[in-house]
């Protein structure tokens, strides 16, 4: 060591009885075992969780996935989707399978554009004896609700007049359909939830799914949203009167 | 994991390489605990706590092991580590002075040489050295004791070099100083003040 002065001798002497005094210390044997044990155990616990983390993650994935599978997402081909809205719609009175079907069928499972398409050519589509339900509905739903489509269309043989909404508030239908031999609310033996300015309004709800109905003469109408059963309901209650009165119009 | 035990004590570093991480471990780190113990005796003054401080060392050396370059210096790593430890329980148990009050010893201890007893004892030794400041003591064992080059010592206090000198420096005259109060209790400074022989 470099001690630069007078003091040579002494300061190598120095270092040597230090050196000597600090290696005396001796190591206790038993902590070379100790810290054996704690980094054996260590790495025992550390190869657990390189096992234990991605189990979990897959497991969490698993019932994501499962999850996700029986509210409907992830079904792909037409018999998946089929079998979830025969599962859907087993949990509701037959007179609300009806708008329910067509919900899932052509709304919930529809890819549906990025833009939202011109109401006007809606309208169009729609025809002139539908097309003033377009104005009805867009007045009342929240303002985030885009009309995205408004057509005619049909499921399990029965013809349909859909407009279906798209927005922060969920997914939102209004269903039109004829009535069947004999069919009506009144035959099912159901019991309106609330009648609003005379009309009987009728409800149900499974999973995401809230229905509002009531009937007119010739026909069923249906408000289906994913909003909330008393959202849902205010809506239908707050269109009602106009859609009846509309469609008292064309049954003459 | 491997047993540690599953290899010697000493392999060649360039053999190491390919060696699975626990052989590695065992070859590299392990050899040198008994260096790491005794620093860490006279780093936090207790036997039990030292105990303690190197297990720490080891599994941290251990968990981070990965990051360690196989034939690069892995008991300077080691000694790295250990200092690392040493603060954060230094920390914890607030039982070190800071620099500050360091320094303040340093001016009121440091005087001239004094001459040193001929005959000292290991105690003695370890006892002058355990009174002077945590930060000239750490840079004396790392440099007189572990004969760890300045620029190594650097890197293991997380200091500049210089100061590691100035640290080294002043550690020593401080560890003089104490010895030479040692010398005065046997009479050898009163006797060399006075111009007597003995």
């Amino acid at each position: 060591m470099n001690y630069n002065n007078e003091n040579d001798q002494d300061g190598l002497r120095l270092t040597e009885q230090l050196k000597h005094a600090v290696r005396s210390e001796a190591m206790p044997p038993y902590l070379e075992a100790r810290i054996r044990n704690t980094i054996q155990s260590n790495a025992r616990k550390s190869s657990m969780m390189r096992w234990l983390v991605p189990a979990s993650a897959a497991l969490l994935v698993c019932v994501g996935v499962t999850i996700a599978y029986q509210l409907g997402n992830l079904r792909i081909t037409a018999a998946s989707q089929e079998a979830y809205n025969g599962h859907v719609t087993n949990q509701v009175a037959t007179i609300m399978r009806v708008g329910l079907g067509d919900h899932i069928h052509c709304a919930f499972f529809r890819k549906y554009p990025k833009n939202a398409p011109n109401v006007q050519d809606l309208a169009k589509s729609l025809g002139p004896e539908y097309s003033p339900l377009i104005p009805i509905l867009r007045k009342h739903v929240p303002e985030d609700c885009v009309l995205m489509a408004a057509h005619e269309c049909r499921y399990h043989g029965r013809k349909f007049v859909h407009l279906s909404m798209k927005g922060g508030s969920g997914l939102v239908s209004l269903l039109i359909a004829r009535k069947g031999d004999g069919e009506s609310f009144k035959t099912e033996s159901l019991i309106p939830a609330l009648v609003q300015s005379g009309i009987p309004i009728y409800r149900t709800g499974v999973q995401r799914f809230q229905v509002a109905s009531f009937e007119s003469r010739d026909h069923l109408v249906y408000f289906i949203s994913d909003m909330g059963q008393q959202h849902n309901t205010d809506m239908m209650v707050a269109i009602a009167p106009q859609v009846k009165q509309l469609l008292a119009n064309l049954e003459g | 994991m491997a047993d540690l035990h599953a290899v010697a004590n000493w392999v060649p570093a360039s053999m190491t390489a390919a060696l699975p991480v626990a052989d590695r471990f065992n070859a590299e780190a392990m050899p040198h605990m008994t260096d790491i113990f005794r620093t860490a005796v006279r780093l936090v003054g207790e036997r039990a706590r030292a105990e303690d401080v190197v297990q720490e060392v080891y599994l941290q050396a251990w968990k981070s092991f990965h990051r360690f370059e196989s034939g690069t210096n892995c008991r300077a790593w080691l000694f790295k580590i250990l200092f690392h430890c040493v603060n954060h329980h230094r920390r914890k148990w607030f039982r070190f002075p800071l620099l500050k009050e360091t320094e303040d010893f340093v001016e009121a201890n440091l005087t001239s040489p004094t001459p040193i007893p001929a005959h000292l004892t290991d105690q003695e030794v370890l006892a002058a050295l355990d009174r002077i400041p945590t930060e000239f003591r750490s840079v004396v064992l790392l440099v007189d004791v572990e004969e760890f080059a300045y620029k190594e010592a650097a890197e293991i206090t997380g200091t500049p070099i210089g100061t590691v000198m100035s640290r080294l420096s002043r550690g020593r005259k401080l560890l003089r100083e104490q010895l030479a109060g040692v010398a005065r209790s046997y009479g050898i400074g009163k006797i060399a003040e006075e111009g007597k022989t003995v």
